[in-house]
């Protein structure tokens, strides 16, 4: 299983040292709606979950992904 | 300055009514549009060439509708374009201004010859800012306009959600046709997979949504249920082919929920839509283009070049419409160009007809990818190697933009191409090769890149 920075690195194509709690949606360029929808598949995938709709659309930034993560008992 | 451009007298019989609200609520009306028009006007002085950087916030649309009801010839570009891209276009073409989303006039180099009838400039790839313009009368836009709203059905009670960009051509074309018809533009910066998109969605009581696949790819993904709104009538689909199971299942949606999902095609180059395919018929006809819009005319043309007659075989579309551009430009001189066209387009791409009419693409003649939606010509990344010294050529199909190189670092040369343009990065991989396949006189073979690609590591 890969860490959280881990799984955003490789669906978003960015460096893992890019992976800040602060980094926000749509801030960067890789981090769009279309790597968003990877970036949903991957988490899935990586940590054996299913994503309600209405966690997927409130992922904003990692900070948020974590903090939702964390509902589903993952500590990534 | 003269009013001889349809479109003012259009607007101005919509006298206080809203043309276009924003995510922060700010609106303007379309009598607010006609006085930003006399302003820009009164600033600019003669008629002149004016480049509009878009956005999606009310001020950048009424500022888009008040330049097509103008004596101005526009183009429109993305505001988030690389600045080194929007350089390069103001040199090209000197335009006489730069207008900002806010309405801000900045004064451009100037001194560019405008043909009478040029009203409006739609580049053919915008993410890439590709110099190659589409180039438009006010009459090309008003007539395709008034097709949609012919087809749509559309009346001054619409509100649509518009997340689309609004410089490319079918977000262009919905402002378009709903502002002949008066409705209010609900327009949004938001993206589909943003939480603020469906409260947005639901509480400005939107009656229709359009979309690129991806979108409703996505939508998928969140749940249907999501599109059940108290007001949401409509869902259009555009810019690139739906496969025909997920078309399906947006049919069977509909039907069991009493709205209605239409497929259409069009490019830029049409003003922009050509076909639609009437709902009744989308569960029999899932992945289909469907019939020309009104007006329109299509032909499918034999390599020989004879018009194909049977049903089932494939030829390139062309197509007869009023909206048709006047001719391409690449350069200043290229503005001073009236029509060349008369009104007929090769499409670039390929389609069959069956018995009862019902198009289906089956290919593409050009080198254009669709990257999930938006457009990229693959001569405009090649040039764009060519200015970075990288010896390589792009390929690819839709969704899958492919490069190869003969030297350079892969990482380097992709993240120098996302950093130059602006579609989905997800969409670009970079591969090296010792060399690209060639034929002994040294002509590149494009049939071969596939084959060098899976090959390369």
């Amino acid at each position: 299983m890969k860490s959280l920075a881990e799984v955003f690195a490789e669906s978003l194509m960015i460096d893992a040292a890019s992976v800040v709690d602060s980094l926000a949606y749509q801030s960067i360029k890789e981090w769009d709606s279309v790597a968003h929808m990877v970036l949903v598949t991957a988490l899935e995938d990586n940590f054996d979950i299913m994503l309600d709709a209405d966690d997927i659309v409130a992922m904003s930034s990692v900070a948020k992904v974590r903090e939702i993560l964390a509902k589903y008992d993952v500590a990534g | 300055m003269t009013t001889g451009n349809p479109w003012a007298a259009i607007l101005a019989g919509h006298g206080d009514a809203v043309a276009v609200r924003d995510d922060a609520g700010t609106a303007f009306s379309y009598a607010d549009v006609l006085a930003l028009r006399a302003q820009f006007d009164a600033t600019l002085g003669r008629r002149s060439l004016v480049f509009l950087r878009t956005a999606n916030s009310a001020a950048s649309v009424a500022a888009w509708l008040a330049l097509l009801a103008s004596d101005q010839a526009t183009l429109a570009i993305e505001h988030d374009l690389g600045p080194d891209r929007l350089t390069a276009l103001i040199d090209l073409y000197r335009p006489d201004a730069i207008i900002d989303p806010d309405g801000t006039i900045a004064p451009g180099p100037g001194g560019t010859a405008l043909h009478p009838e040029l009203s409006v400039l739609l580049s053919t790839s915008g993410s890439t800012g590709s110099p190659k313009l589409a180039r438009f009368t006010a009459a090309a836009l008003l007539a395709n306009a008034a097709a949609i709203a012919d087809y749509l059905g559309l009346t001054a009670a619409e509100r649509p959600f518009l997340a689309l960009p609004t410089s490319y051509s079918y977000g262009m074309s919905v402002i378009n046709s709903h502002a002949l018809v008066g409705a209010c533009v609900e327009v949004t910066a938001h993206g589909v997979m943003q939480a603020e998109f469906w409260d947005g969605l639901k509480n400005r009581a939107a009656t229709s949504l359009s979309g690129v696949p991806f979108h409703y790819d996505a939508i998928r993904r969140l749940g249907l249920d999501r599109l059940a709104t108290p007001t949401l009538t409509t869902l259009s689909q555009a810019g690139g082919k739906l496969p025909a199971p997920v078309a399906a299942k947006y049919a069977e949606w509909a039907a069991a929920n009493g709205r209605r999902f239409i497929t259409m095609y069009g490019q830029t180059e049409a003003g922009p839509r050509l076909t639609w395919l009437p709902p009744e018929l989308l569960a029999s006809h899932a992945g289909a283009i469907g019939v020309p819009i009104p007006g329109v005319t299509i032909d499918l043309i034999a390599a020989d070049g004879g018009v194909i007659t049977e049903p089932g075989v494939s030829g390139e579309m062309r197509c007869t419409s009023p909206a048709i551009m006047m001719g391409y430009a690449q350069g200043a001189a290229d503005l001073a160009r009236g029509d060349e066209l008369g009104g007929v387009l090769m499409t670039g791409d390929l389609a069959s007809r069956e018995e009862a009419g019902i198009l289906s693409i089956t290919g593409r003649a050009s080198r254009m990818i669709k990257l999930f939606g938006t457009r990229v010509n693959l001569d405009d990344i090649d040039a764009q190697l060519a200015r970075m010294d990288v010896p390589g050529v792009s390929f690819g199909q839709d969704d899958q933009l492919r490069i190869l190189i003969e030297a350079g670092e892969p990482e380097t040369v992709r993240a120098a191409l996302i950093a130059a343009f602006s579609f989905p990065p997800r969409g670009l991989m970079v591969k090296a090769v010792a060399s690209l396949p060639r034929a002994s006189s040294g002509k590149l073979l494009y049939g071969a890149l596939g084959q060098a690609w899976e090959a390369a590591t």
